[in-house]
């Protein structure tokens, strides 16, 4: 239970930064993230990724357009703004700092 | 047998079956509750029931049939997750200021936000309610329902239930009668919870739905059985009741008048006899020509025969001991 805890406590953290990182490349469908996101083992519930992509486009890190879809209704493709992008950078380099800092701390 | 209908979910088109509508439409007010207080809340539920769509589209197309059943609804409430875990993994689920609050500020203000969705929804609810509990029937889960209602034991009910019905005659049956057309049967998880007064909050329902979820298969399976154990065991009381009757008035030839007619207690007997001998051929002919018929249980159509062999022996045994001659029935009628 408790390792449960601090790994979803990991998962949580990164998230964030994750679908950042996957909609800076292209612009993705909701479900395309999820499917992304599960492939890496980073969600459990998918309801976790609305409210996420909710609240970063509030923060205008990313935006999204409606774009016609082969079957069913029109879809939302989500990508990121360029405050986004800079952001991203940000988190890149923070990012980089954390893995040296772990890797700094296992090879004391 | 269920009844269905069609429901627009997120911009496609699916036949749902009734409880299935019910279940997932406490999962999206649920939703919608949680994140009342986030001012895209809106979006977010749309988000979420958009992509149950899509869900149940792909599973509905692959099964090669267009309805939702209560079991699919379940699957993928779990693959959406429950409200409160939705919620949870929220750092906040307010505007603004993001990062710069601190944390237990943040956390008060999820808490807020949870509470006046718990709020909401005891707005919605006010306690109790009175409801027929079909997990547990005998008849129609009437009386089931308003121990649960009043925190009484169901046996002590019943055997109330069943004095009453001799000591008023045919009252305390009519009253059965009219509870079973006007008390709405618990379906939802909601329903259940509000039956036994528990609070619907998304927790509950979440808790309920996550603990009633490997049974649910089994329920459904088992529904169609309950829903004519209920018909067979009316239909045995009823057997009961006319054999009893044409055995003391006929055979025993007990005085059926006392000089000024019959006496309303075997009154209201005679009429059951009648009513039987009359409505078990209506509804046979209703059924054969609504073609519905062959849906109905072998056990069920034997019991139909038997009451109605019943029935018109106690109707001519009533007959001949009131003097109309034997088997002279349709002058009386």
């Amino acid at each position: 239970m408790y390792v449960e805890n601090v790994k979803s406590q990991m998962r949580k953290g990164m998230l964030e930064y994750c679908v950042m990182l996957l909609l800076d490349k292209k612009s993705y469908y909701s479900s395309d993230i999820i499917d992304e996101l599960e492939r890496a083992n980073l969600i459990v519930v998918e309801g976790t990724l609305y409210p996420l992509l909710s609240r970063l486009k509030k923060e205008a890190l990313l935006d999204y357009e409606w774009q016609e879809s082969p079957s069913g209704p029109p879809r939302k493709y989500y990508k990121l703004t360029d405050a986004g992008k800079a952001v991203l950078a940000t988190l890149d380099e923070s990012w980089r700092q954390l893995a040296g800092t772990v890797d700094g701390i296992k090879n004391l | 047998m269920k009844k269905s209908f069609n429901v627009n979910l997120g911009g496609r088109i699916f036949q749902i079956d009734e409880d299935a509508y019910e279940q997932l439409n406490d999962y999206l007010v649920s939703i919608k509750t949680c994140f009342m207080n986030n001012e895209c809340g809106e979006e977010i539920a749309a988000d979420i029931e958009a992509r149950m769509g899509e869900l149940f589209e792909a599973r509905v197309s692959a099964d090669g049939t267009r309805i939702i059943t209560i079991s699919l609804v379940n699957e993928m409430i779990a693959r959406m997750g429950k409200p409160e875990t939705i919620l949870d993994d929220e750092p906040s689920s307010d505007t603004g200021e993001r990062g710069d609050e601190p944390s237990d500020k943040r956390e008060e203000k999820r808490e807020g936000a949870a509470s006046s969705a718990e709020e909401y929804i005891r707005r919605m609810s006010m306690g109790k309610k009175l409801f027929r509990d079909g997990d547990n029937k005998l008849l129609a889960g009437v009386i089931s329902g308003l121990a649960a209602y009043l925190g009484a034991n169901v046996t002590l009910l019943r055997v109330i239930a069943v004095i009453l019905f001799f000591v008023t005659t045919f009252w305390a049956f009519l009253i059965y009668l009219i509870m079973w057309a006007v008390v709405p049967l618990a379906v939802t998880t909601t329903d259940k919870l509000r039956m036994q007064g528990v609070e619907p909050t998304p927790e509950n329902i979440a808790e309920k739905i996550t603990y009633e979820e490997p049974a649910i298969d089994k329920i459904i399976r088992n529904l169609k059985e309950v829903d004519n154990k209920g018909i067979t065991n009316l239909l045995v009381i009823l057997g009961c009741i006319l054999f009893l009757s044409a055995f003391v008035f006929g055979v025993f030839n007990i005085p059926l008048t006392m000089g000024y007619g019959m006496l309303p207690f075997m009154l209201i007997f005679c009429w059951i006899g009648v009513i039987s001998l009359v409505a078990i051929p209506v509804i046979a002919i209703v059924l054969v020509l609504s073609k519905q018929w062959g849906a109905i249980g072998g056990s069920v159509k034997l019991l139909l025969l038997i009451d109605w062999i019943l029935a018109f022996m106690q109707v001519s045994l009533i007959m001949s001991a009131v003097g109309y001659g034997c088997f002279n029935i349709i002058s009386i009628l």
